[in-house]
């Protein structure tokens, strides 16, 4: 009998895990005083679950698993969204459990994926603030409370070799099923990409693009098109990211402070990351005949197959860089590029309404397009004319064949690309 | 910090071990011919033998006096040290079911019913498990992280359980019942881009429970028990387990076994 009271006893003991309300004060890992990484204590604002890590923000679910391109399976552009899901989140998964200490108040993780988690609830948390402070107003309801799934597998059996169609190092923004998936890490050994703020925050962009230019569609229609059209688009959302990602380090509490080069973080290969930085001067941002040329004539999947459709977002990014931060105007490009993606006032078109125009002449869907409609949602005269020099000079605009119409009668092709 | 887990731990088996032994040497029990039931008197032919041997003087000087009641009573006393293996399934942080690891451990029982109780079959029912099990996961591989950012871990569990045996008929197997309790103390390292390493570690209660089946090997055979009598360790003890404990708000399960000398 006193056994059993003491088994009763220690039962009721070890019963409960951590229990609070948000703000919850944790550990994670962030920037020092040295811009590395290392435990700091923070808040996570929006939690409501702090061991499955859970929130208003977002809900990481562990063990879930995506499957798409099957052969057998229906296609997905003729499925409803909740169909969609089906078909395609094979493995619905379940809570993941942040083992986390409480010491004196403050909650520390006390294993390798718990400060994984804790830690990209935090970027997520502060990409979520980013926008919805560039959202300026606008709600942001549908932007919270997408799922991330933690070390989630996505399998395409569209790839040939079986040994490649799981996905591994890598973070994804997946509309299919509405949920961001980080992949195992396997060949990147720095810091998991989902530790990563930039990244986290240029993911995080994907699903603005999506809710807003493609009007949320989970598959959307646009992905019907091929070459040029869907090329453009696909550059676009990658330089927006980028942009976007960069714009998250530059106001996250406790971050890294602005840093273009984000990436390095997580990537070994210098060269790589070089090649994304768009604040370099020079002419390693303009568009070459290459990447002309693919533009034109890949196919799409064959275009991002080589990576050509972050060679040009980051030829985007550039312009929009370098038209803002010389004369200190980043947030007010910023907020025009969220009014850029959706808007159905005629004065200036958003582009949503571009590709919904366009949805069976796809050809209009131009880089001259594009930028002329970022163009016509930047205000003040200074901001437009330099980004329509920008965009003009790095991406090799041709305003002759195909208007600039939002473009200041007083802007030149900017000066830094070979024309 | 784990040495003096250690210490602590050994210190503990220590104690028990002595707290029994003096209970034992109060006890009129293991003299008592009639508590042996009929497998063990089958296992230990000394029995049949017993009345070639004097029955014990008082007054007999210590080293004949311990062998030859040995030999008329049942050499358990019930105490055992078990050396434990196994797997350890780790409440999965990630959400991935499970996470794999070796589990190693130094376990004492006592079947303290022996010495307690008289009833031949509830004899053979009760034991207590005092066990340490220790895990852990060091660097990068694993669930540990990558090379440049990872976590090193180590799990010590240290708990009592209360068992429940039932005899297989006439075989030295039994299956057993536990439920018990006791700490897990945990340490996490996190190391980060090449800087020192961040420590924390805490005590937290586990709940213990399990099944298992549980094996009394005799150590010396019918011959040469016949010639030289009862020498000292008379049992080899040998388990399998599926223990669970509940961790705070997480589940870990051990799958494997023991295996030790039983006094
Ligand atoms: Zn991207």
């Amino acid at each position: 009998m006193r056994v059993a009271v003491a088994v009763l006893m220690v039962a009721f003991l070890v019963a409960c895990g951590p229990n609070v309300k948000a703000p919850v004060t944790v550990m994670a890992l962030l920037y020092n005083g040295s811009n590395k990484l290392g435990p700091k204590q923070t808040t996570l604002d929006t939690v409501t679950n702090i061991t499955a890590l859970k929130g208003t923000v977002v809900n990481l679910v562990g063990g879930a698993g995506v499957t798409v391109n099957d052969p057998d399976g229906p296609d997905p552009f003729s499925l409803s969204d909740e169909e969609l899901l089906n078909a395609e989140l094979t493995s619905r998964g379940g809570d993941v459990h942040a083992n986390l200490i409480d010491k004196g108040g403050v909650l520390w993780p006390a294993d390798f994926h718990s400060w994984a988690m804790v830690t990209t609830y935090w970027n997520f948390e502060q990409s979520f603030n980013y926008f919805k402070a560039i959202y300026d107003g606008e709600k942001t309801d549908t932007l919270a409370g997408a799922q991330v799934l933690y070390w989630g597998n996505y399998t395409d059996l569209g790839v040939a070799d079986p040994a490649k169609q799981v996905l591994t190092d890598n973070i994804i923004y997946f509309s299919d099923v509405r949920s961001f998936l980080f992949a195992p890490f396997s060949q990147l050994q720095k810091v998991p990409l989902a530790m990563n703020l930039g990244v986290v925050g240029h993911e995080f962009s994907h699903r603005v693009f999506n809710q807003k230019a493609f009007g949320n569609q989970a598959h959307p229609v646009e992905l019907r098109w091929d070459g040029a059209p869907l090329n453009v688009v696909k550059g676009v959302d990658e330089g927006l990211a980028d942009f976007h990602g960069w714009g998250v380090t530059c106001v996250a509490k406790e971050g890294p402070g602005c840093s273009t080069r984000y990436l390095a973080l997580s990537f070994a290969d210098e060269a790589a990351v070089a090649a994304r930085d768009f604040s370099l001067q020079g002419q390693q941002n303009c568009m070459s005949t290459a990447l002309r040329t693919a533009i034109d004539n890949l196919h799409t999947f064959e275009f991002q197959r080589v990576g050509m459709e972050y060679k040009l977002g980051t030829l985007i990014a550039a312009a929009l860089y370098q038209a803002a931060e010389p004369i200190g105007q980043r947030d007010i490009m910023q907020k025009a590029l969220i009014q850029a993606y959706d808007d159905d006032s005629t004065q200036s078109l958003g582009l949503r309404q571009l590709f919904e125009a366009n949805l069976n002449t796809p050809e209009n869907v131009t880089l001259e397009a594009v930028s002329d409609t970022i163009l016509s949602h930047i205000t003040g005269e200074e901001l437009r004319r330099r980004a329509c020099a920008e965009l003009w000079d790095r991406l090799d605009l041709h305003p002759d064949m195909i208007p600039l119409p939002h473009c200041p009668n007083t802007a030149t092709r900017g000066g830094t690309c070979p024309q | 910090m784990s040495l003096g887990r250690t210490l602590l731990v050994l210190a503990l088996v220590g104690s028990t071990a002595a707290w029994a032994q003096r209970k034992k040497d109060d006890a009129p029990l293991p003299y008592d011919e009639q508590g042996e039931d009929d497998d063990k008197r089958r296992d230990l032919p000394r029995r049949s033998d017993a009345t070639s041997e004097p029955a014990p003087e008082p007054d007999v000087e210590s080293k004949g006096r311990r062998r030859s009641l040995a030999s008329l009573d049942d050499p358990n006393i019930g105490l055992s040290l078990e050396v434990v293996g196994a797997a350890l399934l780790l409440d999965s942080s990630r959400g991935q079911t499970v996470e794999g690891l070796g589990l190693g451990g130094i376990r004492v029982t006592w079947e303290w019913s022996r010495t307690f109780l008289t009833d031949e079959f509830w004899r053979e029912i009760f034991f207590l498990d005092l066990t340490w099990f220790a895990s852990r996961s060091s660097g990068p591989g694993g669930f540990g992280g990558t090379t440049e950012i990872f976590d090193s871990v180590n799990y010590h569990y240290f708990t009592l359980a209360p068992a429940f045996a039932f005899p297989l008929g006439k075989t030295p197997l039994a299956v057993y019942g536990q439920v018990g309790g006791g700490v897990n103390y945990q340490t996490s390292s996190i190391f980060v881009q090449s800087q020192d390493s961040t420590n924390i570690s805490a005590v937290r209660f586990v709940l213990q429970y399990g099944l298992g089946l549980r094996a009394r090997i005799h150590f010396i055979s019918e011959e040469s028990f016949r010639e030289n009598g009862y020498t000292g360790i008379p049992c080899l003890s040998v388990r399998l387990e599926l223990t669970r404990f509940r961790r705070a708000y997480m589940d870990d399960t051990v799958i494997g076994g023991s295996v030790g000398i039983t006094f």
